[in-house]
């Protein structure tokens, strides 16, 4: 089931529909003895529509599959079953060599700034190298020139002089991601993946970062898929929030509504752990674990996977399969995927 | 590249030496004392004022003779190395790149080449295929490939996955470009600081083979010096200095390569170069 | 100062400390600038700053574990007793029984190839500190007080979840029964519901055990949360020293009000702010306050008069002109 975005001109920029991943064991010496390699699902049935103009934050711990359907979206690895769809074209099945034209339309952003930028490469040669990669590079230096201006004021990095022939190592955490994100921007593209674009820098940084991110998917139109496990940074800057647990989308919807009133038990235990800034609000409130922490190598087992921890839990929950069902009040379309969401809102 | 200006003493010394062969090979021609195979009046001359080096059994001149000789050992010891170099390289390229058959493949051959008993296999070639230097250059640089190739498959490997190689092949660059505009530029200083020990290893080689009298026999090498020594009974004679010039001159020039590489690899991996003051500790200093 | 309040003695007192690292032609770089705190037995500080501020250094100062291009200076004292002494005995014997450091990344804190409990028993009975039998039992103690299963002595730390790990690496660290508890980062890597259970397991141990633990973080609301008095770090200088029950009242250091005002909060209505420019170079500190290009409130004395951290009000000190002219008690 599909959650369309709203759009002004047409469909969605991306389309996830039913992704599913799986990843094999090391077959070591299990399989030289003989026994079956332990697959384990990564994801289960991911749907997730971006649109031009809007952010959507995919929220989750490690573990829960965002990294992987951030890759699957840039078509990075392919699904073991579902579709990737692509400014209205299903991209799922296609090689390497036909997908290399479509990569300038669709961008990835880093979450570690120190490592995503080539360190023997001045600034101006960085920006410049995705138009080389393709071939669009025309024109005289001064034309060069021009085009890197443009793209350091767009990041903010003025005045130019300034950033133009300096090194990665001569610039700050939140230079080099504004440097990135420039680059990244040179090839024009729809789709922007940005993954913990921010976490690794300071806390006094990130706004910045987040603003400028806001911004640019309006001037420019950009879809902008955001990767964080920080609830606080994705609602400050994303449209739209959904929630990850263990490989399932378990909510999804605008996102201060997400926040507001969180339907999922998960999404409102997320909420009530995080520590807030004034003392206005109380301490974070956390169920205390016991044996219901999960282990790295657990098994798959049926039923909701949030049934081993969820404060709402009946015996039903631990046979029914999760399901993102809609609903639409006053307008702002929510989803959840629990059994006891209704009766519980009611 | 102000890491490279605070050079290790030993890393100076070792290339200042490397320097001054290098240099008198050059100008062996111009600077050396006498000709080649010029005679003199005493066979086993005492080392003397005119002679500082002595001379050898055919009164030649040993200065002017080691000059000369470092000279051709250099010529195939630098020819020898840049075989192995280039060879290694592409095939430490070509392997860390690729992945899976090709990548097992060439490890394969290089398991191969480096499990090959490599001398009875060299005195095979040279004494079907002729001693001469450019054989000997080859057959040298043939041996020793294989050091750079598994040294630079490992990086290449591992630089595959830094994030910025990642973020330019996601931009869509073609593989070609990966490897010259990001991998190469990152691998060329560890191949240079491996040539320089592959320059070392070539030169015993050289020595070695010439000892065992594979050497060109038409030209003056410091190996074809020690082994005509012992042929032309310098030990009985007591001429110990036909012997120690070269033998000294190799032995010197090889300790200068190994100073020179292991201070290019430090200046290269700062990391290896604080490793001794984590051993030690911080300075504490009470109020 | 006056010492800390009630009964409760200070189990640790770092005066003065200074590091400096060798920086070859640049000359010595000053990352920890006179730097005191104390803390008493059973409470909690935060030691909070962004990169390069000289957090992580101080923790690690405090133990002498830092390279040989480093030289410490100043004092620090264990419950009375003096470590930093010309033969550094005492250090050696307080590290890792007096004081137990808990790092970041907690799975390079734990040797990858032994078993959890095996870690937390075999230093106790190499000490001597018990025998093995009783270190098992100890380690069953720890383990069920980390709320961890029993299960998990028997596992090794690549087989456990990250919170687990922590948890774990937090059980070995207890082992010997420290006074003092050092904690760098301990939950960055962590989601928010693993954190919120690790600090607040880490709290009631704590007051539990009367341990006096040190928390250097980034994230300046969870240590409003979870700990007594937080000090702000800058340019390798406490900026600020208060106690958590007193947030919301005035004063601030403008670096700490500015930091907050940064952090983004679940409800706000639009994106926090950012603080313009970035944290001084080590080799590049200003002569005054180190904050004083990036402050919205300098004062022309505050880029050539260093501030000392003065009181400005009941346990709470502040180092800075501005807030000091303001009105600040003295």
């Amino acid at each position: 089931m599909t959650m369309a975005a709203t759009t002004s001109d047409g469909g969605p920029v991306l389309s996830l529909e039913d992704l599913s991943m799986g990843f094999g064991a090391r077959r070591g010496l299990a399989g030289v003895l003989g026994r079956k390699p332990q697959e384990r699902r990564v994801l289960h049935d991911v749907s997730l529509d971006v649109g031009p103009g809007e952010i959507v934050a995919l929220v989750g711990e490690s573990g829960s599959g965002k990294t992987t359907t951030a890759q699957l979206a840039l078509r990075l690895m392919t699904p073991a079953s579902g579709r990737v769809v692509f400014e209205g074209r299903d991209i799922t099945g296609l090689t390497p060599r036909q997908l290399r034209p479509l990569r300038t339309r669709m961008q990835m952003i880093y979450q570690d700034p120190y490592e995503s930028l080539n360190p023997r490469h001045r600034v101006a040669e960085i920006l410049l190298e995705p138009l080389r990669i393709h071939g669009r590079l025309s024109g005289s230096a001064a034309d060069r020139d021009e085009r890197v201006t443009r793209a350091l004021a767009s990041v903010g990095l003025t005045p130019p002089e300034k950033y133009k022939d300096r090194y990665p190592h001569e610039l700050s955490g939140g230079q080099r991601q504004r440097v990135a994100i420039a680059s990244s921007l040179m090839l024009e593209p729809r789709l922007l993946v940005a993954d913990e674009p921010v976490s690794m820098l300071d806390v006094s940084v990130r706004a910045g970062i987040l603003s400028l991110l806001v911004t640019l998917k309006a001037e420019l139109g950009l879809g902008v898929l955001f990767i964080t496990h920080d609830l606080s940074t994705a609602v400050s800057c994303a449209d739209r929030i959904a929630v990850m647990y263990r490989g399932r989308i378990v909510e999804l919807g605008p996102a201060r509504s997400v926040i507001a009133a969180p339907r999922h038990p998960y999404t409102r235990d997320l909420v009530a752990a995080v520590p807030r800034r004034g003392s206005r609000s109380g301490p974070p409130v956390v169920a205390p674990e016991e044996d219901t922490e999960d282990q790295v190598a657990g098994e798959e087992p049926d039923g909701c996977p949030y049934a081993a921890r969820c404060p709402l839990v009946q015996e039903p929950c631990r046979t029914w399969t999760p399901e993102l069902e809609a609903s639409d009040d006053a307008g702002a379309p929510r989803a959840v995927a629990c059994r006891r969401a209704e009766e519980m809102t009611r | 590249m102000s890491r490279l200006a605070r050079l290790h003493r030993g890393g100076l010394l070792g290339g200042a030496i490397v320097a001054t062969f290098a240099a008198v090979a050059v100008l062996a021609p111009v600077i050396a004392p006498y000709g080649v195979d010029q005679s003199f009046s005493q066979i086993f001359g005492h080392p003397s004022l005119a002679h500082p080096f002595g001379l050898d059994d055919s009164t030649h001149d040993v200065l002017t003779r080691v000059m000369w000789g470092g000279r051709t050992s250099l010529s195939i010891g630098l020819a020898a190395t840049a075989i192995a170099v280039l060879l290694g390289t592409t095939v430490g390229v070509l392997a860390g790149y690729s992945r899976g058959l090709v990548d097992h493949a060439l490890m394969r051959i290089t398991d191969y080449v480096l499990v090959l008993p490599s001398i009875p296999l060299v005195i095979v070639v040279i004494a079907t295929w002729g001693p001469s230097v450019s054989h000997l250059a080859i057959v040298i640089g043939l041996l020793l490939w294989t050091t750079t190739a598994r040294l630079v498959r490992a990086q290449v490997k591992s630089m595959r996955e830094l994030v910025y190689v990642r973020r330019a092949v996601s931009l869509g660059a073609s593989d070609a470009r990966i490897v010259t505009r990001y991998i190469l530029p990152q691998v060329t200083p560890l191949v240079l600081a491996s040539a320089v020990l592959t320059l070392a290893h070539a030169i015993f080689v050289e020595a070695a083979l010439a000892f065992l009298g594979l050497g060109d026999p038409g030209s003056v090498s410091w190996g074809t010096m020690i082994e005509a020594a012992f042929q032309r009974t310098a030990v009985s004679a007591g001429a110990w200095w036909t012997i120690v010039a070269p033998g000294t001159c190799i032995a010197v020039f090889i300790l200068a390569c190994s100073l020179l590489s292991r201070a290019s690899e430090e200046a290269l991996n700062p990391r290896l170069r604080v490793a001794y003051l984590s051993a030690r500790g911080p300075r504490i200093v009470p109020r | 100062m006056t010492a800390v309040q009630t009964e409760r003695s200070t189990a640790l007192d770092v005066r003065g400390l200074r590091v400096e690292f060798d920086g070859g032609d640049a000359g010595p770089l000053v990352a920890v600038r006179d730097v005191s705190l104390d803390v008493g037995a059973g409470r909690l500080l935060g030691l909070v700053g962004e990169s390069g501020c000289g957090k992580s250094t101080t923790l690690l100062a405090m133990v002498g574990l830092l390279s040989g291009a480093a030289t410490i200076s100043g004092a620090v004292r264990l419950a009375g007793q003096e470590l930093f002494t010309a033969d550094q005995q005492a250090l050696r014997r307080a590290r890792g029984v007096g004081i137990a450091l808990v790092l970041q990344a907690s799975m390079s804190t734990l040797n990858p190839v032994r078993k959890i409990a095996a870690q937390i028993t075999e230093p106790l009975v190499y000490h001597g500190l018990l025998g093995p039998a009783a270190a098992r039992e100890r380690a069953r103690e720890l383990l069920a007080l980390m709320r961890l299963p029993a299960h998990v002595g028997e596992a090794f730390p690549h087989e456990l979840s990250g919170g687990m790990r922590q948890r774990a690496s937090i059980a070995v660290a207890l082992a010997p029964d420290p006074k003092v508890l050092l904690l760098d980062e301990p939950t960055t890597a962590l989601d928010v519901i693993a954190q919120a259970r690790v600090l607040e397991l880490i709290r009631t141990v704590a007051r539990e055990r009367e341990i006096a633990v040190v928390l250097v973080t980034h994230d300046l609301p969870l240590v409003a949360h979870y700990c007594d008095e937080v000090a702000v770090m800058y340019g390798g200088e406490v900026v600020e020293r208060r106690p958590t029950t007193r947030w919301d009242e005035e004063p601030w250091h403008p670096y700490t009000r500015m930091l907050l005002a940064s952090t983004p909060d679940l409800l706000d209505a639009e994106l926090p702010a950012t603080i313009p420019g970035t944290p001084p170079r080590l080799d590049q500190l200003p002569a005054g306050c180190p904050f004083v290009d990036r402050c919205d409130r300098a004062l022309t004395e505050c880029a050539t008069v260093r501030p000392a951290l003065d009181p400005v009000g009941p346990e709470h000190r502040v180092a800075c002109h501005v807030v000091r002219d303001d009105g600040g008690e003295r």
